[in-house]
């Protein structure tokens, strides 16, 4: 079955091949005008639907940028860790000086 | 003895990502990047042009009466019900894409190899110095140097072992990251079926337009190019219905200008689906090739090659978007 904002879209190009065989009349307009303002309240619940879902994988985001911060400050800490046996050869070589 | 502990380190480190498995998690990740950074781009620019194409329509529309922007009050408000509290979990994720994008980036290629240069002259400095003063440590030039080429290896080795623990422990909610969001994007930056902005469907149903479609349910560039169409016909009763010879010629002058301007939101509309909706299948396809490729170094991806093309195209993609001004 088709969804509603389709089949109101497929209304409003029928209309508007009435319209325009139809010089413009001004009931076919108002017509017009009030399907696509179904139109425009339809297509605005279903972006508030998708918002709550979007809400949603903001928490899962959350928890994945968890993960990329620990691996980055582990890396980080085996920069450390080079510099720090790096440190301890230099501290020893010092006991030949 | 400090030989045979300077090979025991280099043996024990293991191995690294190798140059074809950086460079592939490279690619994903910079397509993370820009997929995120593209959509927070579009889906604001969209809701500020519906609300242009809104204020176009109250301008030519005597029976437009309602300039309030909350929804339920007005017939068609003017941001159509796209409000700034729908836009800002969308771009927030778009935006934690873009920066998830960059750490992977950072998490494959920050480069310390200065420090461990820095660290392994020192020790050789340090060596030298020893050498001199003392008779049990007598190395020559070449040994030292040697040695210090060992430790930077051995350091080297160690932090690209630890790259590739790292990317394979990221992987798997990389993969359900994106698995979760880019078709939600997608669900924004497409367009449906018989959506106005396809070229059969820009100036009211073609003969030769199709007459059914895969469903979807609306997403912003789909109300974005209802918008657009409703501005096009509203001024196309103005420029051609029965009384546009008696019509004011400033009238007559902003309905010209809402047409060619909704016509231009529906290119543009066009060209924004066909790009963002290329580039984020790809990246969705391409997902759980970031935990492959780092697994296994002979994996081989159509996906990844793909992507770097999508993203050249991407940018000469955007350059086509017609101006305002």
């Amino acid at each position: 079955m088709p969804q509603l904002t389709d089949q109101l879209q497929s209304f409003i190009y029928d209309l508007d091949k009435l319209i325009d065989r139809g010089s413009y009349d001004s009931e076919l307009l108002a017509l017009r005008r009030r399907i696509f303002e179904l139109l425009s309240k339809k297509q605005a619940i279903e972006i508030k639907k998708a918002t709550t879902r979007y809400h949603e994988a903001i928490e899962c985001l959350s928890e994945a940028k968890e993960s990329v911060t620990r691996c980055l400050g582990s890396l980080s800490s085996t920069a450390e860790m080079i510099d720090k046996v790096t440190k301890v050869v230099n501290a020893v070589q010092k006991l030949f000086d | 003895m400090k030989w045979l502990i300077l090979f025991a380190m280099v043996a024990i480190t293991g191995c690294g990502l190798t140059v074809q498995q950086k460079a592939d998690s490279t690619a994903i990740a910079n397509a993370t990047t820009e997929s995120g950074e593209f959509s927070s781009e579009s889906l604001t620019q969209l809701r500020r042009e519906i609300i242009d194409l809104q204020v176009a329509y109250y301008k030519i529309n005597p029976n437009a009466k309602c300039l309030d922007t909350d929804v339920g009050t007005c017939a068609i408000p003017l941001d159509q019900g796209v409000t700034t509290e729908d836009l800002a979990p969308r771009v927030a994720i778009s935006d934690a894409l873009a920066a998830y994008g960059n750490a992977i980036d950072s998490l494959i290629n920050a480069d310390h190899k200065e420090d461990i240069a820095e660290a392994a002259n020192d020790l050789k400095d340090s060596l030298s110095s020893a050498s001199e003063k003392s008779d049990e440590l007598s190395l020559s030039e070449d040994q030292l140097d040697a040695i210090s080429a060992l430790i930077d290896v051995a350091g080297r080795w160690n932090l690209e072992r630890q790259r590739k623990k790292a990317l394979i422990e990221i992987s798997e909610s990389y993969a359900t990251v994106i698995d979760q969001v880019t078709p939600m994007l997608i669900q924004d930056l497409s367009i449906k079926w018989n959506s106005p902005c396809r070229p059969a469907f820009r100036d009211g149903r073609a003969d030769n337009a199709p007459t059914t479609g895969a469903d979807k349910e609306d997403g912003i560039l789909d109300v974005y190019c209802s918008t657009a169409y409703n501005l096009k016909r509203n001024a196309k009763v103005l420029i051609d219905g029965r009384n546009s010879t008696d019509l004011p010629h400033a009238i007559r002058v902003d309905a010209v200008d809402a047409y060619v301007m909704a016509h231009n939101a529906q290119v543009n509309g066009f060209i924004i689906s066909n790009t963002g909706v290329k580039l984020l299948s790809k990246l969705k396809d391409s997902a759980e090739d970031l935990g492959r490729v780092a697994k296994d170094k002979n994996y081989k991806s159509k996906d990844i090659k793909e992507l770097g093309k999508d993203l050249k195209s991407l940018s000469s993609s955007l350059k086509v978007l017609i101006t305002k001004e």
